[in-house]
């Protein structure tokens, strides 16, 4: 039974130990497949990691700064106190702590630059608040005050003195080895020092003059038009509504002064309009479809002029020249016009004109409000090139680009008035929201007959880094 | 011809070109390892692709110690293990010595083909087959199949028994068929 098995086992061993079989060619698709979307989890992994450092080090970097300009603003203050006030208070001086401290930053004023100037070894300088307040004590609350305004004028005087600065014009470096050279407490010094160099510093630091960023306003733009009565006879009157677009592009600001800042920058935007149905001429086709309540259908059914072998018509940007009969479109005579525009065209559908600009702006800025949300006013001028000009029917047959406006200028100039909130999201980065109004100052249209001037709104969402 | 050993680290720096070369060298093996070990076609097909994800999303900790197709082949054998785990409940009951062995088989099993073979462990009720391939084919011993089996010494003998008694018959039955035949 033993050899039984063992042979048993043998013949399974000899036979199935290398055995080989050819797996379906689709399993290596699948295991492909299975390693790539493996890859994908990796690398957004990765993406996800990225984003979330990515994150941190700004959290950090802000909190960095944040933290820093704090400790800016207290430096001035409340270190200075408390070391001086130690110091003083060993030397058995009673002293008024709102009297310790005169800090100023304003030193383009020609205002000394320093925080702290106690010391017990100057006791000259100080007023000694036992007699002060055996002063004040019989006095009048008017005559109270007036005694200390003297009093702080005087210790004002005291601290001239003690620097006896005769030259208003002295520079920062010179004031600097003076007042270390000055025979203050080295505690006295080092602040004295610090706050120099400190103050020097940030007037060293460059104010941000230049902003640059990008901007994307969703629109909507229409039109304001006139025309010679004989173009006018012969156009098509239409139910007229404006059109939705994308409006956007590059900013570049320069401030030039305090609350005065040019901008100009480069930006595309569209201008266009759509025509919904309304009939021209009461022919057969047009007449039916009149019967039917306009909600329910549209249609487009302009006269047409045909010579010289194209098709043209007038519509309120200026006259079309038609590149083919649209598809889904049909001609028909119309017996009661025997001029040029004597023939009709038919389609159902929705007509648009749409004019692409390349805008070059030139805008003034000023700053209403300087506050964590800034508040601009902003107007100027635009050079807009055409750099796109197409009329399109819309129909069963899908949108249909038919041709283009005749006489169309090249070059044009609008105006913008717009409103500016800018919010401040780091010391260089900002978000701005920006309500604009653009009108085309000139027609741009140059057929003497056309006067058609678009116009467009837009609130522009931007952001900038200034530098 | 390319060194394996390229061909295994190209693999790790995840080179798609590498690791269908290396599909191409091991898979033939390898379904036929899968095949053994699956209840059906479809399920070694299922086994062979899960085994070689685990393969290639592995590979970089291959150390180069030992047979690398013996790695495979152990990666292959735990996808199996790890569906019939799952699938199968294991009985913790001790059934040793429970089955008779039946009447003798010999000289048959020589005689039949590979397929044929494949195909009658196949039928083997999962526990038994999986014991029948691992001491059989994987040349473990009862201690290592309770090991990663998580059964008992004496389950895993019960079970091998059984699993060749159940052979037996099978090629039995066959061989009868064929003569009646004849």
């Amino acid at each position: 039974m033993m050899n039984e098995e063992l042979n048993m086992d043998k013949a399974f061993r000899e036979k199935l130990e290398n055995y080989l079989a050819k797996p379906p060619d689709h399993i290596w698709n699948s295991i492909n497949g299975q390693l790539g979307l493996n890859r994908k989890k990796i690398q957004m992994t990765w993406y996800s990691l990225a984003a979330t450092a990515a994150v941190l080090v700004i959290a950090l970097a802000a909190g960095w700064y944040f933290s820093r300009v704090l400790e800016d603003d207290t430096f001035k203050t409340a270190d200075t106190k408390s070391e001086s006030f130690n110091e003083r208070s060993t030397a058995g001086d009673i002293i008024n702590s709102d009297d310790e401290i005169i800090a100023t930053d304003d030193v383009s004023a020609g205002a000394v630059p320093v925080t702290q100037f106690a010391s017990a070894e100057n006791e000259s300088y100080f007023i000694n608040k036992t007699e002060d307040q055996k002063l004040t004590d019989n006095l009048q609350p008017d005559e109270g005050i007036a005694v200390l305004a003297q009093q702080s004028m005087q210790l004002i005087d005291n601290i001239k003195a003690a620097f006896s600065f005769s030259d208003e014009n002295i520079t920062l470096a010179d004031r600097k080895e003076q007042v270390i050279s000055y025979p203050f407490e080295s505690v006295d010094k080092n602040l004295v020092t610090e706050n120099v160099i400190l103050t020097g510093r940030n007037l060293s630091e460059k104010e941000p003059n230049w902003k640059m960023g990008l901007n994307i306003s969703p629109g909507y733009s229409s039109y304001s038009a006139s025309h010679g009565e004989n173009y006018a006879s012969n156009m098509t009157y239409s139910d007229h509504h404006g059109n939705s677009s994308v409006t956007g592009g590059f900013s570049l600001q320069y401030k030039a002064g305090k609350r005065w800042s040019i901008e100009s920058g480069v930006s595309y935007a569209q201008n266009g309009h759509k025509s919904e149905s309304a009939p021209q001429s009461f022919d057969v086709y047009a007449e039916s479809d009149n019967l039917v309540p306009a909600t329910e259908r549209l249609y487009f059914n302009p006269e047409v002029d045909i010579a010289d072998n194209r098709i043209s018509m007038n519509s309120v940007a200026g006259i079309i020249d038609l590149k083919t009969v649209p598809q889904g479109a049909e001609m028909t005579a119309n017996l009661e016009k025997a001029d040029n525009y004597s023939t009709v065209l038919l389609t159902s559908g929705e007509f648009s004109q749409v004019f692409d600009f390349l805008e070059i702006p030139l805008y003034l800025r000023y700053l209403l409000i300087d506050s964590r949300i800034d508040v601009e006013v902003m107007g100027g001028v635009n050079t807009g090139f055409v750099v796109g000009n197409k009329a399109y029917i819309k129909n069963e047959y899908g949108e249909q680009n038919i041709g283009k406006t005749r006489d169309i200028s090249p070059l044009n100039f609008s105006g913008t008035l717009g409103l500016g909130l800018t919010y401040a999201i780091s010391k260089n980065i900002s978000l701005a929201l920006e309500p604009r109004v653009n009108y085309y100052l000139n027609s741009i249209n140059s057929n003497p007959d056309v006067d058609f001037r678009p116009y467009r709104v837009g609130v522009y969402t931007g952001l900038y880094y200034e530098f | 011809m390319e060194d394996l050993k390229d061909i295994i680290k190209e693999c790790a720096s995840g080179n798609i070109r590498a690791q269908e070369k290396l599909y191409r060298l091991f898979a033939p093996k390898m379904f036929g390892v899968c095949l053994r070990y699956a209840k059906d076609r479809h399920e070694a097909e299922d086994n062979l692709q899960e085994g070689f994800i685990k393969v290639f999303t592995n590979i970089g900790s291959f150390r180069y110690e030992g047979s690398f197709e013996g790695w495979i082949r152990r990666i292959m054998i735990n996808v199996a293990l790890g569906k019939f785990r799952k699938h199968d409940v294991i009985t913790a009951v001790e059934d040793i010595g429970k089955y008779e062995t039946t009447g003798s088989a010999d000289g048959i099993f020589e005689r039949l083909e590979a397929e044929e073979l494949l195909e009658l462990i196949r039928q083997l009720p999962p526990r038994y087959r999986m014991v029948f391939n691992l001491f059989v084919l994987e040349g473990m011993n009862h201690q290592e199949i309770s090991e990663i089996m998580n059964i008992s010494v004496g389950t895993s003998k019960s079970n091998l028994a059984r699993a060749r008694d159940i052979l037996k018959r099978k090629v039995q039955d066959l061989y009868r068929e064929v003569k009646s035949v004849n």
